[in-house]
């Protein structure tokens, strides 16, 4: 739990004193418990405060959240613009010009010489599952046995993709206006 | 009459190499080196180490040389971050069975008292970190453990990386160093050694296995020079850039400014990076209140009477700017 403390002298805050480890908290963004003031505010509202939130800080908690949402808003947006493991990518190829040009006599301009660059390589998809060994717990000399499984590769893919997308989902329209 | 002679050009370097002394591949180095930096990263000379207390001699906070009870994220010897991601753990000041090249050293051990898939160790977060952003680095240092997921990892703020290879788990000391470059797009440095998997991940880890290290280094370059030693002095110094706790008992005593008020400023012994957490206690007056603290002094005011024959004083000091 937190309050504020006021200087008697100037009458303004001079910080912020923490009851749970007594300790006082200047209000300086540097601080690392200034830093979990805000982060409290965030994730406990006024219940973090005795009294009322002063509007700086929770000002300085909004800005932090929405900058910590769209960090995490691009990260997830970029994760999900990777490729999908399961499908594989396509090459593709863009025409782009060599620096060179020559004189075309139809339309008596120079244009420029254009060669065909590979700009994104394929990948070729990921086996939809792989084959492992089990070996029996209860008797060591039994035979394995095989098992198929879904391709782990996928599988942490798939996972990572709908993490991303969960991120994405929950952000507020106002941060992805942001990015 | 005059004579006119043409000599052929020669390449002194080459020449140098032909005589038949005794320069070896360090020696050949330092002549093909092209810039006097070049000659410097080659020696190695200067403050090469960003790693503040790597061998772990300061510890402001107390004494932890009995295995301690850890809390995540807490720190405890001058400069490193306990982490864990689960379980329950101990952090000890180890002073004895030292490496035998870092005689005098001290280290630092986490020990899983529970068990579990966790990952567990500490970390040192380098102020400076925009200096290496985009170049290559190397880490350096000694590790002890039982479990062969233990190795040090770098974060840039984005994403955790090993460095080097991960220790064997033998339960003895191996030197361990690694490279990496660190990402151009670092908001971030972190030194980090710990059970986990090499991106920082949960591992598997049994009950009392543990990860001791110390002559911690970062360096520029791609080579592990060997470990810079400072004096205690100049170590203390750099950590109370981040923390200062003068011991228990010093006295800050408040003087009288105003017929009602006493006031008590203290001067960190040096600059700390950002104005400082403070925890304190005090003897006599009534409703202590701070005043105009920054990175370089802290103040306290009391109601205290001028006709008070009362002791008026703050003590117990600790004042916190780590990152």
């Amino acid at each position: 739990m937190f309050e504020v403390q006021i200087d008697t002298i100037t009458n303004e805050k001079s910080g912020i004193y923490c009851q749970t480890h007594n300790h006082w908290i200047p209000l300086d963004p540097a601080n690392r418990h200034y830093q979990e003031v805000l982060d409290a505010i965030i994730l406990e509202g006024a219940d973090c405060f005795d009294g009322d939130i002063p509007t700086d800080l929770q000002t300085a908690a909004d800005e932090k959240q929405f900058n910590q949402q769209l960090a995490d808003y691009r990260v997830a947006v970029a994760r999900l613009a990777q490729y999908i493991v399961a499908d594989g990518r396509n090459q593709v190829t863009e025409s782009q010009p060599t620096g060179e040009q020559v004189w075309n006599e139809e339309t008596e301009e120079m244009e420029d010489v254009m060669h065909d660059v590979i700009t994104v390589t394929a990948i070729d998809p990921v086996e939809p599952t792989v084959t492992r060994m089990v070996y029996s717990e209860d008797d060591p000399m039994a035979e394995p046995t095989e098992e198929t499984i879904e391709n782990p590769l996928i599988t942490t893919d798939v996972a990572e993709r709908a993490e991303a997308q969960a991120v994405v989902d929950a952000t507020p329209q106002p941060v992805k206006d942001a990015a | 009459m005059t004579v006119k002679v043409s000599k052929p050009a020669i390449n002194v370097r080459e020449e140098l190499a032909d005589l038949k002394k005794p320069t070896g591949i360090a020696g050949e180095a330092m002549l093909r080196a092209e810039t006097p930096q070049e000659q410097q990263a080659l020696i190695g000379v200067g403050r090469r180490n960003a790693i503040i207390n790597g061998l772990a001699q300061v510890s402001q906070r107390g004494d932890y040389t009995s295995a301690t009870s850890m809390t995540v994220n807490n720190y405890y010897i001058d400069r490193w971050k306990a982490y864990s991601s689960g379980g329950t753990n101990t952090i000890q000041h180890v002073t004895s069975s030292q490496p035998s090249t870092l005689a005098g050293s001290k280290s630092i051990k986490i020990l899983s008292s529970s068990g579990g898939t966790i990952a567990l160790g500490a970390s040192q977060i380098i102020e400076d970190y925009q200096f290496f952003v985009g170049k290559e680095l190397t880490i350096s240092g000694w590790m002890k453990s039982n479990n062969s997921n233990s190795r040090f990892l770098v974060s840039d703020h984005v994403t955790w990386n090993a460095v080097g290879d991960a220790h064997s788990g033998s339960g003895n000391w191996e030197f361990i160093t690694g490279t990496i470059t660190l990402s151009s797009s670092a908001t971030g440095l972190t030194l980090s050694p710990r059970i986990s998997t090499s991106t920082a991940g949960a591992v598997s880890v049994s009950a009392n296995d543990y990860i001791e290290f110390t002559g911690a280094q970062l360096e520029l370059g791609k080579v592990a020079t060997p470990f810079e030693h400072r004096s205690y002095g100049e170590e203390l110094a750099l950590c109370q850039r981040y923390y200062w706790r003068p011991p228990s008992a010093a006295s800050f005593y408040a003087y009288q400014y105003q017929p009602s008020y006493r006031m008590a400023q203290v001067r960190m012994p040096v600059e700390m990076r950002a104005t400082p957490t403070v925890q304190y206690n005090t003897n006599g007056g009534s409703s202590w209140q701070a005043y105009n603290h920054n990175n370089t002094h802290i103040g306290y005011y009391a109601t205290a009477s001028n006709t008070s024959a009362s002791n008026v004083y703050i003590y117990d000091l600790k004042c916190d700017a780590e990152l």
